[in-house]
Parts: C-alpha cells; sequence; structure tokens
C-alpha cells in the first residue's frame, strides 16, 4: 500500500515534471527567440555607427575642388560603390521593417536605420550636385562677392 | 566668428520652435553646434555646397535632435561663411524629422534666402545671433 502509493506519487510527480519541463523548453524558446532579436538590434546598431562615420567621411569628402582627373575618378568611385550599398541598405531595412516583431522590438534602431539610409542619400546626391552637375553660378557669384564686401 | 541672421530666417526658428514638442530644443541644438566654436571649426565643418570663391563658401550643417536622437534625424542649417572677417550668415534652417520636416532644400530654395539675407544686410534689419549665459539672443544691427 505504501509502495503503491509512492508509485502513485512518483507518477504525479513525473506527470508534474513533464508539464513543467515543458514550460521550462517552451521559456528557452522564447529565451532565444529573445536572444535573436537582441542580436539584430545590435547589428543594426554597428550599421547605424558605421553610417554615421560615412556620413563624416563624406562631409570631408566635399571639402576638396579643384581635381584632376583622378580625383574625379576617386568621388566617381566613391559616389557608385556608396549608391550601391544603401541600395541593399534600403532593401534590408525594407524586409526587416515588414516584420511586425522587429518593428516593435527594434524601433528605435530601425528609425535611425531609415533616417541613415536617407541622410547617406542625401549627402550623395548633395556630392554629385557639387562635382558633377554644379556650373559656376553667376547670380551666386553676385551674392557672395555682396556678402564679403 | 559672429553670426548673423535675416528677419525671415528667425521667424521661420521661432515657427519650429512653437512646436515645442517636436522642436522645442532648436535654440540648443544651435547654441551646441556655434557657441564657442574656433574659426577654423564654423569654416570647415559641414557639406560644402558652394565652393566657388576664394574667401566664402556655403555649408550645410547637421544639428542634433530634440530627445537625443543624434544628428541622424536632426535639423540642417544652411550657412554662409566669410572667412577673412569671420563672420557666419545663418541663411536656412529645416528639421529632418516632424510635421515640418524636410528631406532636402533645392539650390533655388537656399539662393532666395540668401537674397533676403543681403535685402536685410542692406536695410540695416540684419540680426545678430549671440551666445550669452547659455541662451541665444538676437541683437538688431546697423548696415
Amino acid at each position: 500500500m505504501q509502495s503503491e502509493t509512492l508509485s502513485q506519487i512518483k507518477t504525479q510527480i513525473f506527470e508534474t515534471k513533464d508539464r513543467a519541463e515543458l514550460l521550462i523548453s517552451e521559456e528557452e524558446r522564447v529565451d532565444s527567440f529573445l536572444d535573436k532579436i537582441l542580436d539584430v538590434q545590435k547589428k543594426i546598431t554597428q550599421i547605424n555607427e558605421a553610417y554615421l562615420e560615412i556620413l563624416h567621411h563624406l562631409e570631408n569628402v566635399s571639402c576638396f575642388h579643384d581635381l584632376d582627373e583622378e580625383g574625379f575618378s576617386h568621388i566617381k568611385d566613391i559616389l557608385n560603390s556608396l549608391y550601391a550599398t544603401n541600395i541593399r541598405a534600403s532593401r534590408l531595412f525594407s524586409q526587416l521593417n515588414s516584420n511586425s516583431v522587429l518593428t516593435h522590438g527594434c524601433s528605435t534602431v530601425l528609425f535611425d536605420f531609415r533616417i541613415n539610409i536617407r541622410n547617406v542619400r542625401e549627402s550623395l546626391r548633395d556630392l554629385e550636385e557639387l562635382f558633377f552637375l554644379q556650373e559656376d553660378d553667376e547670380e551666386l557669384n553676385g551674392l557672395l562677392d555682396e556678402f564679403v564686401a | 566668428m559672429r553670426y548673423f541672421v535675416s528677419k525671415k530666417f528667425l521667424t521661420e526658428l521661432n515657427k519650429l520652435k512653437s512646436k515645442k514638442k517636436s522642436y522645442g530644443c532648436i535654440e540648443q541644438s544651435l547654441f551646441d553646434e556655434f557657441s564657442g566654436q574656433a574659426n577654423e571649426v564654423v569654416a570647415n565643418r559641414g557639406s560644402v555646397l558652394y565652393p566657388n570663391n576664394p574667401r566664402a563658401v556655403i555649408l550645410k550643417k547637421r544639428l542634433a535632435a530634440c530627445g537625443g536622437s543624434g544628428k541622424s534625424s536632426g535639423f540642417r542649417v544652411i550657412v554662409v561663411v566669410d572667412k577673412l572677417k569671420n563672420k557666419c550668415g545663418l541663411l536656412m534652417l529645416y528639421p529632418k524629422w516632424g510635421p515640418h520636416k524636410k528631406e532636402s532644400a533645392s539650390k533655388n530654395e537656399w539662393k532666395s534666402r540668401f537674397q533676403d539675407y543681403l535685402n536685410d544686410q542692406k536695410t540695416g534689419n540684419l540680426l545678430e545671433m549671440k551666445f550669452i549665459d547659455g541662451e541665444v539672443i538676437y541683437v538688431p544691427v546697423k548696415s
């Protein structure tokens, strides 16, 4: 009787333990899922940091003028390469942004990511205008002469 | 470096400032960017928009946003700097986010603001932007 009772208790314990283990494994899955969101968040933060560095470098590029052929070639390489990178970044943003879990879990870094993509695009267009599309502007030259007079 | 703004610039600044929630920090951003800065920093930091004058340069500067989101989502200010006289004219200011957000400013837009600035300079309506005791004040200047 005592042994049977012990057996029953053992069964009950094991049943309860199985139920607990099931919950634990679900909890582990949730943890692993949260870890993955944190990983994504970390990676987007790293991309954002790289983008801020790029923006800083692009500001420095704009200070160069009176370029020779080699200089223009460098500028073209920079623009072509970064335009391509920015398109890849836009695609990645679009993928991440279409996942509702990520848009909630990584909202701040995704917001910065979108802004950074736009800012790099803005800087690239400014450089393109500065080095390749801009003509000497008589009217603006006149305004500048008046400003420094 | 001395800083000057047109009346139109100040009107636009006040319009942004009135949206306290989004742009309440705008003057703090201007203060942080310009107050106490070395002349060389003011004349060189930013994206060059028009370099075709040996003495003056037109730059686009990135200012920090409200709420610590950094410069990415902040403001843009377009300035003209006279490197010899250490004079900086603030021509145009726009936010990159919020209700008055603007993606970019066209050359025609900032050229028109430059014209406004010079008109105010001619008519004695220009204002000097000063940084005193952590605050930004605007003082009328005579031409």
